[in-house]
Order: structure tokens, then C-alpha cells, then sequence
């Protein structure tokens, strides 16, 4: 019995992860305007990404991948016996619905799971399913891995404003830290699938202690870590080093997460 | 008047006039699959700003209408100048089609819609009143199993309405195609109007569904299709808002201003613009020689006198918006799970402590409020658990007393100047749990460094230091530690010793006494002592303290 994986572009990916023949990647888009339409993070370098985000009168939206294009990936995937799916947060995304109609396209056993969190977060969760199989576990074993890897995951991230999150209208519960007349650089958190509020706190200097006091028994304690950000690298290595840590994973943020989250924003997930 | 028809003249001649018919008087349906897409592409695309627009978030950014008309596009792609062996074939090259292109949460509902309604045609040899109904009822149970949770007055409440009025239409027995599909489309655009009544957002932004007049719109392009008709529909009526909704949204500002321009007389589109550059919550409805006009906007006399010039006015109504909310009760504040009251002086403060939700007392510095004012402040919160912010060390004491004459639990942040009152209020949140936020807020006060500066109002001796009339003297945590000539230089003093202290982020309140060019240069100054500091300088207008700061 195998089992392949199926992920959304949004979910983080380490180093070999793409090339594996048991793992296929959905993109989600993006858009300026009615007319262009990219690809998650192969249409634009991030570079050019965030160039457009600033100089761009239109605000970037985007979209979930069509059932079809889920329905294309479980068919290239025949090999395998059967199909487990990882997809971005169902509050954030209607990528999990588009998954889960597909599913029922097919006929070939698919489990579709909500992966509550994006980026770093689905990174982690995918990297321990993936070891799940390569340890020769069954398709039950790697679920049930994958499951308890998605109650397990924290993302903790710093953003420089909550502008683009209230823009898109995925605040959440974060919503409460807007309407401040002062400077405020809110610490944020994907908690139970959605973002909520973990701190407000002033300058960047206290964001970044903020993460640090948070995330330190989790890295003394020697679990994974996966960095990631979004044009912000010395804030990153500052954030490692402050662990103690060494970064060695990390993530350029790419321009679905991106648009709502706004340039200068990093964090760190773990289990 | 409906704008497809032009959009329609493009594909030809097909959907200008009724589609070849057979004698029982349906169509053929691996034919007609074409036009009929290329009819609902063009009816939606002539639609789509309007769809888009219909956003319940304030911000321009809606794709709703983009979104179902790129799933159309595919299946148009797909279907365009193509003629199919069979029924089956047409259905299933659309429904596929529809599916890969489909985008947006709108798109992916309604390319459902489409496989829904191919599913069920793909059986029929014919497209006749009761395949219509079918269709339309394939439709909406691909539409509803598609989603989790099923929201009513949305796409999916359209499309059942439309579905079952459809049925119905089908089952008399004068029923035909066109009956049938014209009953469809009008029972769908009812349906859209109802949609606020089923769902809080859209009636409190104002709007009907976007995505449920997305569907009315294909149907019309279906129908028109159908009937080579032109189709009639009642100009923009889901985009009016609510003005009622708009008051009860709408941050307090300037002046609702709102009256009627009689015998316009003008360019109507040119009058809008002007006044949707002019405000706020801006409406502009016209209708014959009739244009009303509602907008807050901080100048109504421009207002008045730009638009006289067009016709009579007539029903002017202002009123200072500004003002109600000043005036408000407490029963009509929506009360937080915790409040704050904070005691400031400078309007600039005042509006900066309003913005983070504290209900301001004016006193301070040579004006200190009694407990008995303190409290009727708390009321006014009308929560049950309120923050008090003294901000001032002579007000620390009387707040302490407020406890016993309100009902609510009160909290002292003994705060002891304004700047160290805002700092403060970055931790609030009137949500949360009211005794984690207090300490919350607490722990910020006890990081805080707390410094001012003011001007001796006559000689004295303060410790070992002579401090002349008229001297800038400065205070850090309540002892003096610079007199000078001079307001830079006396703020330079303290800022160095904040600096040395270990800071990394510095608030500066500029009060009266102070100038605009002075505080530059202040700024500019500390940022020489440190230029990792992070400097935010406000305007807070207080008397007496020229400047106040606190370093965290």
C-alpha cells in the first residue's frame, strides 16, 4: 500500500520536498486587477512581487485553486494507492472545499485535511507525514500523524501593519488590535485555523522579544523550527540567534500569503 | 435599460433572434450549448463592475463578478464555435471546462452549479420546459453539496428560488422553454432583493448578494438567449444602501448633510463625482429631474452652494455628527467588556485616547477632577469593569476613591503623565479578559520611564539646584534633572538620560508652548543620541508640560 501527498502552494516547502515523486503541489493565484493572473510563486519572484504590491493602485486578490486543478493532480498521482491532502486553512481559503469536491471526482480513495494554519505551519505538518511514509508507515498511520501534527502546530508571526489582513478581510479575531492611534506592531498567531490576536506591542525591537520569550522553550527543547518571512531576513537571523538557534528552514512567504500579510512580516512555526 | 444587448450582437446572430426550434418547440441540445454559454458570458460580463461592487467589506478590491465570469470564460473557450456528436458530450466538455476555470469561492460554487445542471442534460435529447426545470434543479443540489456549511441568502438561495419557481412554471400545461427560463430568471433576480433579509452583512453593508446576482445574471443570459429578447431590468436597486445602516456604521465625522435638488438641471454623472469627492458615505440617487443627495462632509455650505447651482434645493438637513456622539447617553455606548477612563488635558490627546476607546475626563495638571466626576465617567463607560488612568500623580489618590461610588469593579494604572496614559493603552483591549488585561496593562506602566518638561513660574530651590523664573526645567520619574535656558536643550537633557536608561521605543507629546520646528529638532536631536530608537512624536496640545515623554 502507498501513499501519496497532495499540498496547496501556500504550504511551505523544504528542500526536496518538491522534487519527491509522491507529492504533488496545487497553486493557488493572484491577481491585479480583472486581466492579470499569476501563480503562486512561479509566475513572480517574490522580489518582483512585493515591488508590485507597493507601486499598485489595485489591491492583489486571490484565489483558490479550481477542483479541476485538484482533480489533475490526484489523476497524475495513479501510482499510488492512495491520496492524502493537506490544504490551507479552511477559514482563510476555499482551497479545502475545492480539494475535498474533487475528491469526489476521482475514483480513487482521497482524504482531504484541513490543515489549520498556512506556510511554515503546513510546512511542518507536511515534513512529518512525509516521514511518516518514508518510515514505512500505512496510510492510517501517516493520517493519523498528519492529524495530530495539525493540533500540534503554532505559528507565531510579526507583522509591520494589520492593514493588508483587515484589507482582505482575514483579520479574524485580530480585528480587536486595530483602531490604535499609536505605532503598534501586533504579534498575531494561527490558533484553531484563524488569526488571533497574541500581543500589541510597540516598536520592533519588543516584537521580536515578544516571539523569543514565546517561542524559547519550544527551541530549547530542541523541536523543528520553520522560519519565514516576507523581505525581512536580518529580522529573521536576529530571531534565530536570539533562540539560540540555527535556521534551517526557512521560507520566502510567497505572494498569496503575502498580499495579506504585507511586506516586512516574519515569524516561526513549530509543533 | 439592460446593456447585454450589444455584448450579445457580437456572438451573432444567434441570440438577436429566438433559437431555431424544432416543432415541439425545443432546442436541440448539442447544438445550442454554445450560444447559450456565449449568451450568460455576455450577460455577466456586461454586469461584472456592478457584481464587483457589491462588496460587504468597505474597500474596493470585490471579484466576485470577476471571479464567475473567468468560470464562464473557460467554458465558453471550451464551447465556443465547437458543435458536439451528442448531448452527453456537450454537457460533460462544459461541465469539465467550467470546473478547471473555475475561481474564487463565487467561481468554484458556480462551476458546481454548471456540472449540476450538464449532469442532468446530459440525459435529455432535448432542451424543453421540464429539462429547463431539471437542469436548474441539477443545479442546486451540486450547489448546496458543494459547500459545508450552507448560508442562506446567498448563491445558493438564488438558485433554489429560481429552481423551484422554474418547477412550478414547468408543471402547467401551457408550459414551454421560454416560459419556463423567463419565470427562472425573474424568480432570481426576487430572490437577490430578499438576500438582505437573510443575511446580517449584507444588510448592514447595505447590499444585496454578489454572488446572487451573479446567478440572476447568467439566467438573464440564458433567457435571453432563449427568447432572443432584450431584457429589462430595474436600474441599480441593489446598490442603494440602507441610510440608516450607513448612521449606525459610520465613524462619527463632520457634518450628515442630506437634501434634494429640484428641476436638476446639469451633468448628472459630473454632479456625482464632485460630491463623491466631497465625502463621505456619499449617495447620490436621480431620477428624472429629481437628484437626492446625502454625505457627511466637514463643509455642508460648499456643498449646498455647489449643488444650487443645478436646481432648487429643497429638504436640507444637517446635522453635526461630531456632536451626537458627544452628547450620547451611556444605554446607547456599546458597552465593552471593559472600559477605560482616562484623565487628560489637549484636544490632541483627547482624540488620541477616543481613538483607543477611553472615555476622556478633562483634568490634570492644575485642573484635577473630583472622584465624583471620575465616577460619573465610569458610568458613561457603561461596562462593568473599568481601566482608570490617572495621568497625573495628584489625580492617583481621588482615583483610588472611585471604587466606592460606582458599581463597577474599578482598576488603578497609576499612570502619572499622558504620554505614560497612551503607552498604556496599547495593551487594552475592551474584549478581552478584564483581570489579564489589567495586568497587561499594568506591566507596561512598571516598564515605563516617565519624563516632562515645563517652565518655572517663579524662583525656588529644588534640592541642591538653584532654579531661576522662567527656567525649562525637566523631570524624570519625578525628580528634576535638567534647568536650562533653553526648551531644546532642556529636552535633549532628559532624552539623554532616557536614552542611557536603556529605551527602545520614545513617545513625544507636544503641548502648548511648544513649536512645530521645535519638536523637529528635538526629534532630530535624539535620533543623533540613538538612531536604533524608534520616535513617535504627536501633537497632544496639553498646557503647562511643553513636552511630555516616556520610553519604553
Amino acid at each position: 500500500m502507498t501513499t501519496a501527498l497532495v499540498t496547496d502552494s501556500t504550504t511551505s516547502l523544504a528542500p526536496g520536498v518538491l522534487e519527491r515523486p509522491d507529492v504533488r503541489v496545487v497553486p493557488l493565484t493572484f491577481h491585479f486587477g480583472e486581466d492579470e493572473t499569476y501563480t503562486d510563486k512561479l509566475d513572480m519572484t517574490n522580489e518582483e512581487f512585493y515591488e508590485r504590491l507597493r507601486d499598485s493602485d489595485v489591491f492583489p486578490t486571490t484565489a483558490q485553486p479550481s477542483p479541476g486543478a485538484f482533480v489533475e493532480a490526484y489523476e497524475a498521482l495513479s501510482d499510488y494507492d492512495d491520496i492524502l491532502v493537506l490544504t490551507l486553512s479552511s477559514k482563510f481559503s476555499g482551497t479545502y472545499d475545492s480539494a475535498l469536491q474533487a475528491a469526489g471526482m476521482v475514483d480513487r480513495p482521497v482524504q482531504v485535511l484541513d490543515a489549520k494554519s498556512a506556510e511554515m505551519g503546513s510546512g511542518l505538518i507536511l515534513l512529518e507525514a512525509l516521514r511518516c511514509i518514508d518510515e514505512g508507515g500505512d496510510f492510517d498511520e501517516v493520517r493519523h500523524v498528519a492529524e495530530r501534527a495539525i493540533g500540534g502546530a503554532r505559528v507565531l508571526f510579526a507583522v509591520g501593519t494589520l492593514e493588508y489582513l483587515a484589507k482582505s478581510g482575514r483579520i479574524g479575531r485580530a480585528q480587536r488590535l486595530l483602531g490604535t492611534a499609536l505605532d503598534v506592531r501586533p504579534v498575531l498567531e494561527i490558533a484553531g485555523g484563524e488569526i488571533v490576536p497574541f500581543k500589541r506591542t510597540r516598536g520592533r525591537k519588543r516584537q521580536l522579544a515578544t516571539i523569543v520569550e514565546e517561542v524559547r522553550p519550544a527551541a530549547e527543547a530542541g523541536r523543528q523550527l520553520y522560519f519565514g518571512h516576507i523581505g525581512a531576513p536580518e529580522l529573521l537571523s536576529e530571531l534565530a540567534e536570539q533562540l539560540g538557534v540555527e535556521e534551517k528552514l526557512i521560507a520566502e512567504i510567497g505572494g498569496v500569503v503575502g498580499s495579506h500579510v504585507g511586506l516586512g512580516a516574519y515569524g516561526v512555526a513549530h509543533l | 435599460m439592460y446593456q447585454i444587448v450589444d455584448d450579445l450582437l457580437r456572438w451573432g446572430s444567434v441570440c438577436r433572434k429566438p433559437l431555431e426550434r424544432s416543432n415541439e418547440g425545443f432546442l436541440a441540445m448539442a447544438i445550442e450549448v454554445a450560444p447559450m454559454v456565449a449568451a450568460a458570458h455576455a450577460a455577466l460580463k456586461a454586469q461584472v463592475a456592478r457584481i464587483n461592487d457589491l462588496n460587504v467589506y468597505p474597500v474596493p478590491d470585490g471579484d466576485t463578478g470577476t471571479n464567475m465570469l473567468h468560470t464562464l470564460g473557460s467554458a465558453l473557450n471550451e464551447t465556443s464555435g465547437k458543435s458536439y456528436g451528442s448531448p452527453e458530450e456537450a454537457s460533460k466538455a462544459c461541465a469539465r471546462a467550467a470546473l478547471m476555470g473555475a475561481r474564487g469561492n463565487s467561481g468554484v460554487i458556480l462551476s458546481q452549479m454548471i456540472r449540476g445542471a450538464c449532469e442532468v442534460l446530459a440525459g435529455r435529447r432535448s432542451l424543453d420546459a421540464e429539462a429547463f426545470a431539471a437542469g436548474l434543479e441539477g443545479a442546486r443540489e451540486r450547489a448546496y453539496a458543494s459547500v459545508r456549511e450552507p448560508v442562506e441568502g446567498t448563491m445558493l438561495t438564488v438558485i433554489k428560488d429560481a429552481a423551484l419557481a422554474a418547477r412550478e412554471a414547468a408543471e402547467r400545461e401551457d408550459a414551454d422553454l421560454l416560459s419556463v427560463a423567463g419565470v427562472a430568471r425573474q424568480a432570481a433576480h426576487d430572490s437577490v432583493r430578499r438576500t438582505p433579509e437573510l443575511l446580517d452583512v449584507l444588510r448592514q453593508a447595505g447590499v444585496v448578494d454578489a454572488g446572487g446576482l451573479g446567478v440572476a445574471v447568467v439566467l438573464d443570459g440564458v433567457y435571453a438567449c432563449v427568447s432572443g429578447q432584450e431584457i429589462e431590468v430595474p436600474e441599480s436597486d441593489d446598490a442603494a444602501p440602507d441610510l440608516e445602516e450607513i448612521h449606525a456604521q459610520e465613524v462619527a465625522w463632520g457634518y450628515c448633510t442630506e437634501f434634494l435638488v429640484d428641476g436638476f438641471d446639469g451633468d448628472v454623472e459630473d454632479f456625482k463625482e464632485r460630491v463623491y469627492a466631497s465625502g463621505r458615505s456619499v449617495l447620490v440617487v436621480a431620477q428624472d429631474d429629481v437628484v437626492k443627495v446625502h454625505v457627511h462632509t466637514q463643509d455642508p455650505g460648499a456643498a449646498l452652494s455647489y449643488a444650487g447651482s443645478f436646481g432648487r434645493l429643497a429638504g436640507v438637513k444637517i446635522d453635526d455628527m461630531e456632536a451626537q456622539v458627544r452628547s450620547r447617553e451611556p444605554g446607547d455606548r456599546l458597552a465593552a467588556r471593559l472600559g477605560v477612563v482616562a484623565a487628560s488635558r489637549g484636544d490632541g490627546n483627547r482624540a488620541l485616547f477616543e481613538q483607543m476607546g477611553a472615555v476622556v475626563i478633562e483634568g490634570g495638571q492644575g485642573e484635577n477632577p473630583s472622584a465624583a466626576d471620575l465616577a460619573g465617567a465610569v458610568e458613561e463607560t457603561g461596562a462593568r469593569a473599568v481601566v482608570l488612568l490617572p495621568n497625573n500623580k495628584n489625580i492617583v489618590p481621588t482615583a483610588a476613591q472611585v471604587g466606592e461610588l460606582v458599581e463597577a469593579e474599578t482598576y488603578v494604572v497609576p499612570t502619572t503623565n499622558i504620554a505614560a496614559g497612551l503607552a498604556v493603552m496599547v495593551g487594552y483591549d475592551g474584549e478581552g479578559e478584564p483581570d489579564e488585561v489589567v495586568e497587561e496593562m499594568r506591566d507596561i506602566s512598571d516598564s515605563l520611564r516617565v519624563a516632562e518638561l515645563t517652565r518655572s513660574v517663579r524662583e525656588a530651590r529644588i534640592g541642591d539646584r538653584e532654579v531661576p523664573e522662567g527656567a525649562y526645567i525637566g523631570f524624570l520619574d519625578g525628580d528634576l534633572i535638567a534647568v536650562e535656558g533653553g526648551v531644546r536643550q532642556t529636552a535633549l537633557v532628559i532624552a539623554r538620560k532616557l536614552v542611557d536608561g536603556g529605551a527602545d521605543v520614545l513617545t513625544l507629546l507636544k503641548g502648548e508652548g511648544l513649536s512645530e520646528g521645535d519638536l523637529e529638532e528635538i526629534v532630530d536631536g535624539i535620533k543623533d543620541l540613538d538612531d536604533a530608537l524608534e520616535i513617535e512624536a504627536r501633537d497632544g496640545g496639553q498646557p503647562l508640560y511643553p513636552l511630555q515623554m516616556v520610553a519604553e
